[in-house]
């Protein structure tokens, strides 16, 4: 678990359950979207990629917890509380996962 | 048919236009296959999407009642995102819309807003997004009862059907019409936009 930096790490390892698991998806706004290149080309539906987005993309997130996939959404700290804080607070009843720094 | 006070269907962030429809949540359904969301005002939705419900709609607004001005998720069997704050119903169903696809699930998701809500910025967002992925699968309802401060110059439709979307203006009471433009589905990739048109607000 040497070597690779956090940011990394978590890419490798998403990626990881991306391959191992159908219900997982990875939801993305610009950031870290080089790190899941290769995964998007094996999961080009579950490997979202919303742009420069940062409310839709935890309200994607949210939706497609709703439909009953375990999505993964990822994105600074600060970008996510200072524009996405609203969504957070009513997406947070339903089952997604939020990984940032 | 069940006709609530048009206060009922009022969002309590916007006091002073009582009679506009601002439905922002979304709920979903799975009906023969294919899945609906919409947004809507909790009487409807209790009506709709569990009949053994209608029995506490004497409580409406009241105090201990579990059906409040706006549906919440956690007291209202059916409704799946509580509404009230606006602009989140249009992004939650593009998540809705990006999961069935994911999954291989050819269903429809509908999705109700009304156009002041649109003005906020979160829609936007989705707009844009949803043309871009080619969610043809997704129909926005928007209700357009002229209720923004700022309305948007030549219309809802203009912005969406700019950013990639089909988009098509009925009259709102006219369900034969209403029907038509429902059922109709796109054979290219992009998304439907359905304004329902009703009187103005007074």
């Amino acid at each position: 678990m040497t070597g690779l930096a956090m940011r990394e790490r978590f890419a490798a390892t998403a990626s990881e359950l991306l391959d191992e698991d159908r219900s997982v998806a990875v939801v993305l706004a610009d950031i870290s979207v080089s790190m899941f290149a290769e995964a998007a080309a094996r999961h080009p539906d579950r490997v979202v990629n919303v742009g420069i987005r940062e409310q839709l993309l935890v309200n994607v997130g949210a939706g497609m917890a709703m439909t009953g996939m375990r999505p993964v959404v990822h994105t600074f700290a600060t970008f996510l509380v200072e524009r996405g804080f609203e969504q957070v607070k009513l997406g947070s009843p339903i089952k997604a996962s939020v990984v940032c720094w | 048919m069940l006709r609530p006070p048009r206060r009922w269907m009022c969002c309590g962030c916007c006091t002073t236009r009582c009679s506009t429809l601002l439905p922002s949540g979304l709920t979903t359904r799975r009906v023969t296959g294919s899945s609906s969301a919409r947004g809507t005002a909790p009487a409807p939705i209790t009506r709709c999407s569990r009949p053994k419900a209608s029995c506490r709609l004497p409580t409406f607004g009241g105090f201990d009642s579990p059906l409040g001005y706006h549906p919440d998720r956690n007291l209202v069997p059916g409704a799946e995102v509580s509404s009230g704050s606006l602009g989140h119903g249009l992004p939650l169903a593009v998540g809705a819309a990006l999961g069935l696809r994911a999954q291989g699930i050819g269903a429809r998701v509908v999705v109700l807003v009304g156009d002041a809500e649109l003005d906020e910025g979160s829609n936007a967002e989705a707009t844009e997004f949803a043309a871009a992925a080619g969610l043809s699968a997704l129909t926005v309802v928007a209700v357009d009862n002229f209720s923004a401060t700022w309305p948007w110059r030549g219309g809802l439709e203009t912005r969406f059907e700019v950013a990639g979307w089909r988009a098509v203006r009925v009259d709102g009471r006219d369900h034969a019409s209403l029907a038509g433009a429902l059922a109709r589905r796109t054979e290219s990739d992009a998304p439907n936009l359905v304004v329902v048109e009703v009187e103005a607000a007074s």
